[in-house]
C-alpha cells in the first residue's frame, strides 16, 4: 500500500470474484436456456437458430458484465460487497477499451489470471499479474 | 405795658384739626397697610395652607400604599404558609391511604383479579382485538411512512453494518494471508 489509498489484497479480491462467478452461474444459464425454454413452452418446439442465439448471448454475458462493471463505475457486484474497486494507478476510472481487454484477458486465460493473483501477496500496491500488464489496480474502500 | 408787642397766637381751633387730620392721614394710610399686611399674611396663611394640605395628602397616599403593600405581602404569606400546609397535610394523608388501605385492598384484590377478573376480560376482549383491532393497527403502521422509513432506515444500517463488517473481515484476512508469505519467504532466504 502506499500513501492515503488502500488497495485490496488477494482474499478480498478473489472472494469479491467468488460473488460474481456465482452470480453469473445464476444468470448465465438462465438466458441460455431460459429464452429457448420460454420459446418451447409457447410454441412446442425451440429452433436451433434461437437456441444457438442463446447460448451465445449466454457466453458473452460474462465479459460484457465484468467491461461494462469495470468501464462504468469500477465496481461489479462482487466488488460493491467487499467494497472494491478497479482503477488506473492514478485514481482515475478505467476506459472502455481497458475493460473490455480486462475482462476478456481474465475470462480466456482463467487460469493464468488465478495464478497472477499470487503477485499481489508480495508487490507494493497488490496488483495482480493482469494489473501490472493492463495498467490497473483494484483500491478498497473501508 | 402798651409796648409789649403782641404776640399771634394761632387758634387752638385751628391747630387741633390738622393734628387730627394728620393723626386721621397716619391712621388711614396705617390701616391701608395694615389691610395690605393683613391681606398678604391671609396669602401667605392660605398658600402655606395649600401647601401643607398637599404634603398632607401625600404622607397619606404614601402611608395608604405603604399599608396595602403590607397587606398584600402578609397575605400572601399567609397563603404560601397555607398551601404548605395543606400540601403537607395531603401527602400526609395520601401516605396513610397508601400505607393502610390501598395496600391492603391491592393485596386482598390481586388474588381475584389474576385467577378470575382479567382471564374473563381477557377471553372476552381478544376476539374483538384479534378480528378488529389488530388488523387496523397494522394497516396503520405499513400505511405510515414514517414507520415504513424507520424500517428501511433500519434495514439499510444493518445491511450497510453487515456489509462493513465483511470488508473489515477480508481486509484483516489479506494482511494475515500477506504476513504469513512474507514469514514464510523470509525463513526460507534464512534457511
Amino acid at each position: 500500500m502506499t500513501g492515503a489509498t488502500a488497495y485490496a489484497g488477494i482474499v478480498t479480491r478473489l472472494s469479491a470474484l467468488t460473488v460474481d462467478a456465482l452470480a453469473l452461474a445464476a444468470v448465465v444459464p438462465l438466458v441460455g436456456t431460459g429464452v429457448p425454454a420460454l420459446w418451447s413452452a409457447a410454441t412446442g418446439d425451440t429452433p436451433g437458430w434461437l437456441r444457438a442465439g442463446a447460448q451465445l448471448v449466454a457466453a458473452f454475458v460474462p465479459p460484457v458484465y465484468f467491461a461494462l462493471c469495470w468501464w462504468g463505475t469500477g465496481q461489479t457486484l462482487g466488488g460493491l460487497l467487499f467494497g472494491t474497486a478497479v482503477r488506473r494507478p492514478d485514481g482515475a476510472r478505467l476506459s472502455a477499451l481497458r475493460a473490455v481487454a480486462r475482462a476478456f484477458a481474465g475470462l480466456a486465460a482463467a487460469p493464468v489470471w488465478l495464478a497472477g493473483m499470487a503477485v499481489t501477496l508480495w508487490d507494493p500496491r497488490r496488483r495482480a499479474l493482469h494489473d501490472r500488464l493492463l495498467g490497473t489496480v483494484v483500491q478498497r474502500r473501508l | 405795658m402798651t409796648g409789649t408787642p403782641r404776640t399771634t397766637r394761632t387758634p387752638r381751633t385751628t391747630r387741633t384739626p390738622r393734628a387730627v387730620a394728620a393723626a386721621v392721614g397716619f391712621a388711614a394710610q396705617g390701616s391701608e397697610v395694615a389691610v395690605e399686611l393683613a391681606g398678604e399674611a391671609a396669602r401667605l396663611a392660605a398658600a402655606q395652607a395649600r401647601s401643607a394640605a398637599d404634603r398632607g395628602d401625600r404622607v397619606l397616599d404614601q402611608l395608604w400604599a405603604y399599608s396595602a403593600e403590607r397587606v398584600n405581602a402578609a397575605r400572601a404569606q399567609a397563603a404560601r404558609k397555607f398551601a404548605t400546609a395543606v400540601s403537607a397535610a395531603l401527602d400526609a394523608a395520601a401516605g396513610w391511604t397508601e400505607q393502610a388501605v390501598a395496600r391492603r385492598v391491592a393485596q386482598d384484590m390481586a388474588p381475584y383479579l389474576i385467577d378470575t377478573l382479567v382471564p374473563q376480560v381477557v377471553d372476552g376482549v381478544m376476539p374483538h382485538i384479534r378480528t378488529a383491532v389488530v388488523p387496523v393497527i397494522i394497516e396503520d403502521l405499513t400505511a405510515d411512512e414514517r414507520v415504513r422509513a424507520m424500517v428501511a432506515q433500519q434495514s439499510r444500517g444493518m445491511l450497510a453494518a453487515a456489509g462493513g463488517e465483511l470488508r473489515r473481515v477480508s481486509a484483516d484476512a489479506d494482511e494475515r494471508v500477506e504476513s504469513a508469505v512474507r514469514r514464510a519467504l523470509h525463513r526460507r532466504n534464512g534457511d
